[in-house]
């Protein structure tokens, strides 16, 4: 499993971890029924603090999205079907890749439509932003 | 495996004493062989030679440094070598600690005041021609021993305040010399001849015989039991001081 | 995690004649976490970490480690047994070898696992024969993991543990904190890397003067310290922050900037009210809230 974590980014570690996770079985990486490294092996592995992946992977629990059977290690859930999540994704890659160029054209820099998105999220709901 | 530890960090002081005092004891017997009795005192015994050789002149006070010096070392010593930490941090109170570089102490010291009496009652006969009576050389053992330790444990005392390497040898040199000063012109001292102890070593309140130089009288047991105490409260004082210190 | 407290201290102060290193420091430290310690040189952290283990005591205060009093001898010793310390300079006795420094150790602890002193060994390939003498830095540091690790202690204290090391063995060192935390071993390391601490703690206390300035955990640096900038197109209104949770604010021009610690948001909202016509929020490092509470012990930080 290969996961990127950034430890000074304005988001705790154990929602990117839940993040890229979720993002990985929802676009096909990981399938139902796969197995992810034990908690023990992925902390030694990102070298992060066990809780970060012991609270990733309560929420994804909680979530539905894995089961951790004790002593076997955790996998994948079988109970979701990925397709149509998938695809709405790629959907909103197209707007998004359609968004930016329209903005490049018309003379916007990469720093500046990079701003406009984070000035945007923030005034988006609190709720939204905590998660 | 504390004994273990104590034993490495006294090794090179004990056995460089034991070689000096088996160096002295060899010289001896092969010196006698060589030229005993002297030309000039052909009637001189055998345990005089003995006696001025081994426990008798500047012995003593060798005796008395090297014990001295054998009682530095501890936790004092282990702060500027980077490993007081690291025991302090074992599991064990500091008293274990004392308790157990004390004793390894003491029986080095009980060892070394043996070398003479394993070395020239055997010897003697052998190398030199000569006997020397090994009821003598344990009672010089027994005398040795106990004031002997008492030098151990002031030089114990000295490490748990100092860890300078340097600073512990030289005091281990100058205590010995000054009290040595303070007890023949402190009049206090004249009613205690072991208080001297050249002359308590030596065996002169002991030796009956200025000829033949053999000690006849009975030991003094209360003497022994009061430099034991004495020797004792040193180690007690040493714990103390320990006890609260900060590393 | 658990919510015991594994180290708690009372007012706790150390004076070296007129100096005082530690100054009525109320430390909290929780089970079962990885917890990093930082402060800036002479800040009073290795006087804590001694008064903690018992080497040194404190001229007045007290603490609890492990549930038991650290200034009382026998209950301390009885805390060393499940506590493993890996000292900065992790000197061991020059004379041993690594064999002979491993028994001599393993005599004290009634716990030692001898299947993961075996698994040490091999996985930090430190040669058994040789004198802890002839040992480089960062094979002194794997060996004094080893020695602190072989036992699962309940709590493993480190002081600048990755002082000297490479980077390698730096990694190496945070990959064993690591196991060790897995193994329900509650971690506590002061450092002057506030990189590492970033990457692998779960808390940390800031220590400033010798007294604690910040204690907070690095999920909540995250989620909730912002670095706010607003712009007005006028004279930006006099703004009271009293009462708010905000450090360091600064005025430039039409500018305001500032650091929030807690209800980004709201402090947004309100300057928008107030006619802010630009804002830029972005996260806050460890280190810039390191700096920050060095510099001005402020409430608002806590």
């Amino acid at each position: 499993m290969l996961l990127t974590l950034n430890p000074s980014s304005g988001q705790p570690l154990y929602v990117q971890l839940i993040q890229q996770i979720r993002h990985a079985i929802e676009t096909g990486v990981l399938r139902p029924g796969e197995g992810l490294p034990g908690i023990r092996t992925l902390a030694e592995q990102l070298v992060v603090s066990p809780n970060t992946v012991v609270k990733a992977y309560s929420e994804l629990e909680h979530e539905g999205l894995i089961e951790v059977r004790h002593g076997s290690g955790a996998y994948v859930s079988g109970k979701r079907s990925n397709k149509p999540r998938a695809e709405r994704l790629r959907n909103a890659q197209d707007r998004v890749r359609t968004l930016i160029d329209k903005l490049q054209r018309d003379g916007i820099s990469e720093e500046e439509i990079q701003r406009l998105v984070d000035a945007e999220l923030f005034f988006s709901t609190p709720a939204g932003r905590k998660r | 495996m504390l004994w273990y530890k104590a034993w490495r960090e006294s090794r090179m002081r004990f056995l460089l004493s034991a070689a000096v005092l088996t160096f002295l004891c060899m010289s001896l017997v092969y010196g006698a062989r060589a030229h005993f009795p002297p030309p000039e005192r052909p009637d001189l015994p055998y345990s005089a030679w003995v006696w001025a050789n081994i426990y008798g002149n500047l012995n003593p006070t060798l005796f008395v440094i090297l014990a001295m010096v054998l009682g530095l070392g501890g936790l004092q010593r282990e702060r500027p070598v980077g490993t007081a930490a690291f025991t302090l941090t074992l599991p064990i109170t500091r008293i274990r600690l004392i308790i157990v570089r004390a004793v390894m102490g003491l029986l080095q010291v009980a060892v070394l005041s043996l070398v003479p009496a394993m070395l020239i009652p055997t010897l003697s006969p052998f190398i030199a021609g000569q006997s020397y009576p090994e009821t003598q050389s344990l009672q010089f053992a027994l005398l040795f021993m106990t004031w002997g330790s008492v030098a151990f444990t002031v030089g114990f005392l000295w490490s748990s305040l100092f860890g300078g390497e340097f600073t512990g040898t030289a005091l281990c040199v100058i205590t010995p010399v000054v009290y040595r000063i303070l007890v023949q012109s402190t009049s206090a001292f004249q009613r205690f001849p072991a208080a001297n102890y050249a002359n308590f070593m030596s065996g002169m309140p002991y030796i009956q015989s200025p000829v033949k130089v053999l000690i006849v009288g009975p030991l003094p047991w209360t003497t022994f039991v009061v430099l034991a105490g004495i020797a004792t409260g040193f180690i007690a004082i040493a714990a103390r001081i320990t006890k609260y210190q900060d590393f | 995690m658990s919510n015991r407290w594994v180290i708690e201290t009372y007012d706790l102060t150390k004076r070296y004649g007129k100096l005082e290193a530690v100054r009525k420091l109320n430390l909290r430290v929780g089970a079962s976490r990885i917890t990093g310690f930082l402060g800036r040189n002479g800040a009073g952290k290795s006087s804590t970490i001694k008064m903690l283990l018992g080497i040194s005591r404190p001229s007045s205060g007290s603490g609890v480690v492990l549930g038991r009093p650290m200034d009382n001898a026998q209950q301390s010793r009885e805390s060393r047994r499940h506590i493993a310390y890996v000292a900065e300079d992790k000197q061991t006795y020059a004379y041993m070898t690594v064999g002979q420094i491993i028994a001599f150790t393993r005599s004290f602890y009634g716990d030692w696992d001898l299947n993961i002193e075996q698994r040490l060994l091999r996985q930090f390939a430190l040669p058994f024969p040789r004198k802890v003498k002839a040992l480089s830095k960062g094979m002194r540091t794997k060996l004094a993991l080893l020695l602190a690790l072989a036992r699962r202690p309940e709590l493993l204290i480190l002081d600048e543990p990755s002082e000297g090391l490479d980077p390698v063995s730096i990694e190496e060192l945070l990959q064993a904190l690591i196991t060790a935390a897995a193994d329900g071993t509650t971690v506590f390391f002061s450092s002057h890397q506030i990189a590492e601490v970033e990457r692998v703690a779960d808390h940390v206390c800031i220590i400033d003067r010798g007294r604690l300035v910040l204690e907070t955990s690095l999920d909540r640096i995250r989620q909730d310290y912002r670095h706010v900038t607003f712009g007005f197109s006028t004279e930006p209104p006099p703004v009271d922050f009293t009462g708010e949770s905000v450090a360091s604010v600064r005025i430039d021009g039409r500018q305001i900037a500032m650091m929030a610690t807690r209800n980004a948001d709201a402090i947004i909202a309100r300057l928008q009210r107030l006619g802010a016509t630009s804002v830029e929020a972005a996260p806050v490092s460890l280190r810039e809230v390191f700096l920050a509470a060095v510099k001005e012990e402020s409430d608002a930080l806590v």
